[in-house]
This record gives structure tokens, C-alpha cells and sequence, in this order.
């Protein structure tokens, strides 16, 4: 690249602190080189204010700021504790559920149970069983096969 | 003047509302002739492959159905179910028990054949206990070269 001596003033000029910036002005208008200095500058410039856009919160913002802060802080908890209280749930409804299940085997009833039974044929006698399916008997026996 | 007075109220009083008991209990009875056949293996005909839990340890080869009945029989009532020519089961349910259950009497009647110039008789009278879904079994009736079996099962409400 082309050096010239006004090169430094035209750097102040760019940075907004140019001492006499008519004069500099009036310079790079005659000096091809001083020209593509001022280009290559503004495009740096330009690039750096591209790159680093941190939003600045002045001192007006700042209530503002804080209260949509304070929002969002007392919205999230509440996600939080659902998550926390998750596996709380789970082992109430583990407990819940598995005492249910005692309670039904203990409570819901066996095969029928006989009270009574008997029979009006003579030399007749009546035994009862519960077989393992759940299934009650009643069996009347006789060795007379005439009384049928 | 007081009696006056007692017997026109009890005159002009609403009759008294009729009494609602339990609703009736659902029961079905399905008749079975168990009875041995020439050939191997169990064999259930009529659509009895459903009953073949309740009949496992009966010694027999063969099942046919003789009738299969659903009854809504009502409380302290007698409800008939005939099965054959000769053999009828009368239900009455007595009582609900504690955990859905219901106490219920079963007769097996059963007319002699004429040739034993016997009277009818109840080959089973049996009081039992049982619960929805619950199969009772009666068994032992002599009925041609077999057994009559009667299946009985409580339905849920």
C-alpha cells in the first residue's frame, strides 16, 4: 500500500478528532492513497461495530431492566419445583398403587365359600372342595344307582 | 279426641314407599352331560371350551351342553332354572356380603325316573358364598351313563 505523510490525520479524521478536518477532507480528495487508507479504515470500523453489539443498559433502563429480571426469576422457580417434586410424585403413586395392590389381595374374595350343603337322596352324602382355579364343589355321592 | 285425631293422620299419611333392596343378582348357569365317549382326548361340545377350567377334574372325555341360562334373581326370591326334563335349580340370593359378595342358596331338583315310583327329591341344597366371577361346581347327579354338572358363576353388578 501507497504511504503517505497525512496518513496519521487521516485517522483522527475517521475517529472523529481531526484538529482542522476541512483540511483533511480537502487532502483526500487529491491523495489516491490517503483515499483507499480512509476506505480500509471505515471498513474496520464498520466491522468491529458489526461484531461487538453488547447492549448497554443505562442508568434509565435499569428499573426496567431489573423488574423484567425479578419476572423472570419468579416465573422459573415454578418449573423448578415441578422437577423437583417429579420423582416425589412418582413415589407417592408407587406407594399408592402398591398399597392398593396389597389391599386387593388381601380384600377381594377367595373361590365361594359352601355354608352349608346337603342332600334328600337316601344313602346320598355331599362333599365340598376348592380346587386351585378358583372353582368350588359341590359333589353329591351315592352308591345306590336306582334312586336316579 | 286425641285418638280421633291419630287415626285421621295415619288416614290422610302417604303410604308407606315400598322397600328397595339390592338389585338383583346376575347368574349364569350353564348344564353340562359329562360322560365317557370311544375316543381319546377331551372333547367339549356346544361351545364349552370356555367351561374347560371348571370341568378339568372331572374324569370324563366328553361335555355337552344341555342348556345355558343368564338370570337376574332377584333377593329372598326363588329363581327357576329349568335344566332337563328332570332336573331344575332354583337361586335365591339371601344377602350381600362384605366385599361384593353374595350369599346365595341353590337347589338342584331333581324328579326320580318313573320306574323308581320315588319321589322328587333335592339332590343338592346348598347355601354359599361367592363373589363376581366366581364359579361354583355341583356335581354327582347321575344323568344316563354319565353326570350331570351345573356351572354356576356370579356376575358382576
Amino acid at each position: 500500500m501507497t504511504k503517505c505523510r497525512r496518513m496519521q490525520d487521516v485517522e483522527r479524521w475517521v475517529d472523529g478528532e481531526a484538529s482542522r478536518p476541512d483540511a483533511v477532507v480537502q487532502h483526500v480528495a487529491s491523495c489516491p492513497a490517503c483515499q483507499a487508507y480512509e476506505r480500509r479504515l471505515r471498513m474496520l470500523r464498520d466491522g468491529v461495530a458489526a461484531v461487538s453489539k453488547t447492549e448497554t443498559i443505562g442508568d434509565s433502563r435499569f428499573p426496567a431492566f431489573m423488574e423484567e429480571l425479578r419476572e423472570r426469576r419468579a416465573r422459573r422457580p415454578r418449573w423448578n419445583l415441578a422437577w423437583k417434586l417429579l420423582p416425589v410424585a412418582a413415589a407417592i403413586l408407587i406407594v399408592l398403587g402398591g398399597s392398593l395392590y396389597t389391599y386387593e389381595m388381601l380384600t377381594v374374595p377367595g373361590p365361594p365359600i359352601v355354608e352349608s350343603a346337603s342332600t334328600e337322596i337316601e344313602d346320598g352324602t355331599v362333599t365340598t372342595y376348592a380346587s386351585d382355579n378358583g372353582v368350588t364343589t359341590v359333589w353329591v355321592v351315592s352308591q345306590d344307582n336306582d334312586v336316579w | 279426641m286425641v285418638a280421633v285425631l291419630l287415626a285421621l293422620s295415619a288416614l290422610c299419611a302417604p303410604p308407606p314407599a315400598p322397600a328397595k333392596g339390592p338389585p338383583p343378582v346376575r347368574i349364569d348357569v350353564v348344564a353340562i352331560h359329562a360322560f365317557d365317549e370311544a375316543h381319546a382326548g377331551k372333547q367339549y361340545e356346544g361351545g364349552l371350551d370356555g367351561m374347560k377350567t371348571a370341568l378339568e377334574d372331572l374324569p370324563y372325555n366328553t361335555y355337552r351342553r344341555l342348556d345355558a341360562a343368564s338370570v337376574s334373581a332377584p333377593f329372598n326370591e326363588e329363581t327357576i332354572v329349568p335344566l332337563s326334563d328332570r332336573h331344575r335349580l332354583y337361586l335365591r340370593p339371601m344377602s350381600k356380603e362384605p366385599h361384593n359378595q353374595v350369599r346365595l342358596n341353590v337347589r338342584l331338583h331333581m324328579t326320580r325316573k318313573p320306574e323308581t315310583g320315588r319321589t322328587p327329591v333335592n339332590a343338592i341344597n346348598t347355601t354359599i358364598i361367592a363373589g363376581a366371577g366366581r364359579q361354583v361346581k355341583l356335581r354327582g347327579v347321575k344323568l344316563d351313563q354319565g353326570e350331570l354338572v351345573v356351572v354356576i358363576t356370579i356376575r358382576s353388578d
